[in-house]
């Protein structure tokens, strides 16, 4: 009886230490996601299609696809202090491929495939007895300047630190974008023996990013940043676009970027102005395998504002990135598909056509695809006026510019378009929004003749039916 | 047997004041939003995670130490920062 005894009390003891415990190391699931479809009509933009719009044909004929693309995120959350936090993809274009494996497929009959994409997978913890956050892994990757050197959608591996420091806030990353290992035949361009396999950790492309931002008071604040980025990757591959001018920074060239950036926002009254600069500077040193050593010198800037007018908002916005032989570096992937990991579209407003938006999702073509406009360069700018019709019915209506900040050879003008665009969204359920919207792009001269035959191309349009879900 | 009853009695006492404590202090400060706890009710959207937090920043200094308004004001800047991500265009 005495044993018994002793066990009960260890048992009473244990099953109380435990009860008083679990709430403690209980495992907190967090699930959140997004789901979005869009039916779409166009003249120039097609299932699937990606970069910059080609502009040459006469595209008096019209495309129509649907696509759908569900986000899921989920957060494994020990404590206040530790989590995992993951996100994944899963894009589809009706009637597009089944049965077969790969990213943005399975909307075919039958519609059976794998397609999960990895986008985040890393941890986020406090450092113990310090206000320093880090996340490690790979997570989304934004610059503090609207994206234009790189973000909107862009992912990376890299390490994130950040702590508050009184009324400012300090980070410091370091992204590896890019390790090659080997090499195709076909494009082996620098001198190096065709078919060679380098060592790991050789032909990398890394980014250092150092913030600052300051609340200096309840309406301003201002920021500053170093960004490094070395790219040692001189070897060029099928998904490199190339940009257009020649001798510029983009694959394939080994070249060192530095950035300084600074930026500010502040409230004035009933308007909320905010704005950016960037300046670059660094040594290209080869460019297609020839050993070049210009100096690479650039920049570009940002003024956008918005203020309540009658029932709803009016916003306004410019934008200049330089372009040609001092073009504007921005981060592209060069390696695995020419896909834009920038946007200048943040920067200049709403747009549909002009440059990559919300709406984009595995069809992603634009008339401008990446900030620097293919080595080009961007002058842009735009007004809207955004109203609650209703509490559940907004309406948006915008039109903008976009302009090559350089002329080019066979081009009559600098002047791309003008885009006017207008979007009705109903708020359904709590999360839930449906909605229209469709734009329009009345071509610069910069297209001019340009069309088959030396006609001028149509002017590109688009047209959307979308339903958004978050939760 | 004393043993083991005095244990038990112990034990629910002590489980009984728990639910009690949880229940005064979650009338003035949300503990799941503030320190992820006491999140077993809790299933929120992201949209109304971000209104949450909002109502309860709003509350300011009378419920919320200054600590306590930083850490959900970085809560609310994640949460937003999360939404963004989703519903961002690309690849």
């Amino acid at each position: 009886m005495k044993v018994s005894k002793k066990i009960l009390t260890i048992a009473a003891a244990g099953a109380l230490t435990v009860a008083t415990a679990l709430p403690a190391f209980a495992l907190e699931n967090e699930f959140h996601g997004f789901v979005g479809l869009r039916a779409a009509n166009s003249n120039y933009v097609t299932a699937g299609a990606f970069g910059q719009i080609p502009i040459t044909g006469d595209s008096k004929t019209t495309y129509n696809w649907i696509e759908q693309r569900a986000r899921l995120f989920y957060t494994a959350k020990a404590n206040d202090n530790l989590k995992l936090v993951t996100g994944f993809e899963l894009d589809s274009i009706w009637g597009k491929d089944s049965y077969t494996n790969g990213r943005n497929e399975g909307g075919a009959l039958g519609a059976d495939t794998v397609n999960l994409e990895t986008k985040w997978v890393y941890l986020d913890f406090n450092v113990p007895s310090t206000k320093v956050n880090v996340k490690a892994g790979i997570q989304g990757l934004n610059d503090a300047y609207k994206s234009v050197f790189v973000g909107g959608g862009a992912d990376a591996a890299g390490v994130l630190m950040s702590s508050p420091m009184g009324p400012t806030t300090l980070s410091l990353g370091w992204f590896r974008l890019d390790d090659r290992s080997a090499t195709a035949a076909a494009f082996n361009n620098n001198g190096t023996a065709a078919g060679v396999t380098f060592s790991n950790g050789k032909k990398t492309r890394d980014l250092l990013l150092l913030d600052a931002k300051c609340n200096a008071t309840k309406d301003m604040t201002f920021g500053a940043s170093y960004y490094f980025l070395n790219n040692d990757n001189s070897q060029a591959t099928s998904a490199q676009a190339g940009p257009l001018e020649p001798n510029t920074v983009g694959a394939p060239s080994d070249y060192t970027a530095h950035v300084l950036g600074l930026n500010a926002a502040a409230k004035l009254g009933p308007a909320t102005v905010d704005g950016f600069f960037l300046y670059e500077f660094g040594t290209i040193d080869t460019y297609n395998g020839n050993a070049l050593k210009s100096h690479l010198n650039s920049f570009a800037a940002n003024l956008a504002g918005k203020m309540a007018v009658g029932p709803g908002t009016a916003k306004v916005s410019a934008l200049y990135v330089n372009g040609g032989t001092n073009a504007f570096v921005d981060i592209n992937n060069e390696t695995s598909a020419a896909y834009s990991e920038n946007n200048f579209g943040n920067a200049l407003g709403d747009v549909l056509l002009l440059a990559r938006n919300p709406f984009l999702t595995q069809t992603e073509s634009a008339i401008i695809y990446d900030a620097g406009n293919n080595g080009m360069g961007v002058i842009g700018g735009s007004v809207g006026y955004e109203a609650n019709v209703t509490s559940k019915l907004v309406a948006k209506a915008n039109a903008a510019f976009a302009a090559v900040a350089k002329s080019q050879t066979g081009h009559d003008s600098k002047y791309q378009g003008t885009e006017l665009n207008a979007d009705l969204g109903y708020k359904m359920y709590d999360g839930l929004t449906v909605g229209v919207n469709g734009a329009y792009v009345v071509l610069g001269d910069f297209y001019k003749g340009l069309g088959t035959g030396g006609s001028d191309p149509a002017n590109p349009y688009i047209t959307q039916v979308y339903a958004k879900y978050v939760f | 047997m004393k043993k083991i009853a005095l244990l038990l009695t112990a034990a629910f006492l002590m489980s009984a004041v728990a639910p009690v404590y949880a229940q005064m202090t979650a009338e003035q400060k949300n503990q799941c939003l503030l320190e992820s706890k006491n999140c077993a009710n809790e299933v929120n959207s992201i949209g109304q995670k971000i209104k949450k937090l909002q109502k309860e920043i709003k509350k300011g200094k009378k419920v919320y130490s200054e600590e306590d308004l930083k850490k959900l004001n970085a809560k609310l800047k994640e949460a937003e920062s999360l939404l963004n991500s989703m519903t961002e265009g690309g690849q």
